[in-house]
């Protein structure tokens, strides 16, 4: 397992894009997965970080066939509808779109409610 | 007026390039082609503000061209659609820009 706590500053979305980076090249991934990862995170933090001030974790489960990537935040949830709005007003695309990012990298990708509050955003990808 | 973009616009990167943009519009500056080839990562923040830069040049009668992105670039635009919505050239001597 790999993870990576950093506090709630854009500064950090950076580090968590190496680190996430550094992951995935250590499982060998082709270099256009790894962009692919990098902007996944980068979504999922820049929501979690604007969600609320709170520490972010990302954490990467291994298995014998795929790595799993999950970035969790404390906050309390945010309201997914309201993140898909169409609509190409910089804030509401600012906020919105880095889901649907996600989902259309990841087409698994799942994003939960933690039982103690905050989200946790999940996605796979095979390995190996 | 080319402006050349380097490094990665996210979260922390992004108000500085908001700021930076409505400066030249604000100048006057109406026809603005981004130079994109030294740019390495840009998330949907990134996107914010050139949808934002797009609307004020559309509503002025101007211009927006956005030109040399890299793969990890495009991706961004591919994935959202965006590719549709704006100028996009290979590179600005294309455009005559440079």
């Amino acid at each position: 397992m790999f993870r990576l706590e950093f506090s709630s500053d854009p500064r950090f979305i950076s580090t968590a894009r190496l680190f996430a980076a550094a992951v995935a090249r250590y499982f060998e991934c082709d270099e256009e997965v790894v962009d692919d990862i990098k902007l996944a995170i980068s979504e999922a933090c820049t929501n979690a970080i604007k969600a609320r001030d709170l520490p972010v974790d990302i954490v990467v489960h291994s298995a014998d066939s795929s790595i799993e990537f999950e970035i969790v935040d404390r906050a309390g949830g945010f309201d997914e509808t309201a993140l898909q709005r169409p609509g190409l007003d910089d804030e509401l695309i600012e906020g919105g779109i880095g889901l649907q990012i996600i989902r259309s990298l990841f087409p698994d990708a799942a994003v939960e409610p933690n039982p103690d509050g905050g989200t946790t955003v999940r996605f796979a990808i095979p390995v190996g | 007026m080319v402006v050349d973009l380097r490094g990665e616009v996210d979260l922390a990167s992004a108000p500085q390039f908001r700021r930076s943009l409505h400066e030249l519009i604000d100048q006057g500056h109406h026809r603005i082609a981004i130079d994109l080839s030294d740019l390495e990562f840009m998330d949907s923040t990134g996107l914010g503000v050139l949808i934002g830069c797009l609307k004020r040049l559309k509503e002025a009668d101007g211009v927006l061209v956005l030109a040399g992105l890299r793969p990890a670039v495009a991706r961004v635009f591919e994935v959202t659609g965006l590719d549709r919505i704006f100028t996009i050239r290979t590179s600005l001597t294309d455009v005559g820009a440079r």
